[in-house]
């Protein structure tokens, strides 16, 4: 399967990216799934951890409120704040 | 000797003026790189949401910050002034620019202030704001959250950034720009998207995030223009300070040569005598 390339950005600039194969976004109706070859899409996301995966890591990031959308793998996820958290 | 103490003081004082204006120019350059490098990153986080609010199209939209009202009866001015002053014309100039502004307004008017300066020359401000020689996005988002708040429920019906817009180091012209209701470049409206969970919601969201990052770059801008405005007026300074110490240097060898001739000649003058 094909990995996503993700990005979190707030307005201060980029907090964290990496090529990642799974990310689980926080949003008002539960926790969304994201792998390789998704659909276009756009999500609003609500504040809460980001948790995002790959071969040999892992990594969470605390965000707020904000959208995700989701174009030829790669993940943009737009939020208003975001801290890098300690695994 | 008299004058030549005088004017060695002078250069003294001279001195110490082209120490501070030197510090103080030195500051405003490291802020305005770290503003610079500020708006250079808040750019990509701007283009993006813009890009996607115009992916989904706004055209038919009930969102309140989208659609123009009927009729718009009372304005808001957000004056973004600087945090100090010493940065020539910057503030004034803006102030100037401003009051034109207001003087044409026939509808009702209200007055935001951000910055420090000027408490004692707008007297008129129904409200100030501090924001930090750096904005961030948490400040913005503040002001923003203020200003949206007035927008849905105190009956401001049109709100307009008023500010320095930046357009090099050595120059920065006073500007306004309509913050809400927001005006959109006209999307394609690509349907071929899922929306998690409708798309009301989502472009709600992006609107807000749009909202704020056009905020943050008024506010970073205006920082951004301070800082360059200090630094011109500081390195001018500088230069001052430097042309007047050589001429106080100048003069200062001039009084000292006339009171050694007039010494010398006294002394001949006095051997001569016996």
């Amino acid at each position: 399967m094909d990995k996503i390339a993700l990005h979190v950005l707030t307005g201060d600039g980029t907090v964290f990216e990496h090529t990642v194969e799974y990310v689980n976004l926080p949003t008002g109706f539960g926790s969304l799934g994201v792998k390789g070859d998704h659909a276009p899409m756009l999500c609003a996301v609500e504040a809460g951890v980001l948790r995002c995966r790959w071969s040999d890591g892992a990594m969470r990031v605390r965000i707020g409120a904000g959208v995700a959308s989701v174009e030829k793998n790669e993940l943009n996820v737009l939020v208003s704040s975001a801290q890098v958290l300690e695994e | 000797m008299a004058n030549l103490r005088g004017i060695r003081m002078r250069i003294k004082s001279v001195e110490s003026t082209r120490q501070i204006t030197k510090s103080m120019k030195m500051v405003a350059a490291a802020k305005l790189r770290k503003t610079q490098n500020a708006l250079g990153r808040l750019g990509d986080f701007a283009d993006r949401s813009r890009g996607l609010l115009c992916a989904l199209g706004t055209g038919e939209t009930e969102n309140p910050f989208l659609r123009p009202r009927e009729e718009k009866r009372r304005v808001l001015y957000v004056l973004i002034v600087g945090n100090r002053g010493l940065c020539g014309t910057y503030n004034h100039s803006l102030l100037r620019y401003f009051e034109e502004l207001r003087a044409q307004e026939e509808r009702e008017s209200l007055l935001y202030v951000v910055g420090r300066w000027g408490r004692d020359l707008i007297r008129d401000a129904d409200r100030r704001f501090e924001i930090s020689d750096s904005p961030d996005a948490r400040e913005a988002q503040e002001l923003t959250e203020e200003l949206k708040k007035l927008y849905t429920e105190e009956g401001a019906d049109e709100i307009v950034l008023v500010y320095q817009q930046f357009k090099s180091v050595l120059q920065q012209s006073p500007g306004s720009k309509t913050l809400l209701p927001l005006t959109l470049p006209e999307g394609e409206g690509e349907k071929d998207l899922i929306f998690e969970p409708d798309e009301k919601t989502v472009l709600d969201r992006l609107t807000e995030l749009y909202l704020q990052s056009a905020v943050h770059a008024a506010l970073l801008e205006a920082r951004t223009g301070e800082h360059a405005a200090r630094m011109t007026a500081m390195t001018a300074a500088s230069d001052n300070t430097e042309e007047l110490i050589g001429e106080l240097t100048l003069e200062l060898n001039h009084a000292r040569q006339a009171a050694i001739t007039t010494e010398i000649s006294e002394i001949v003058g006095g051997a001569a005598a016996l």
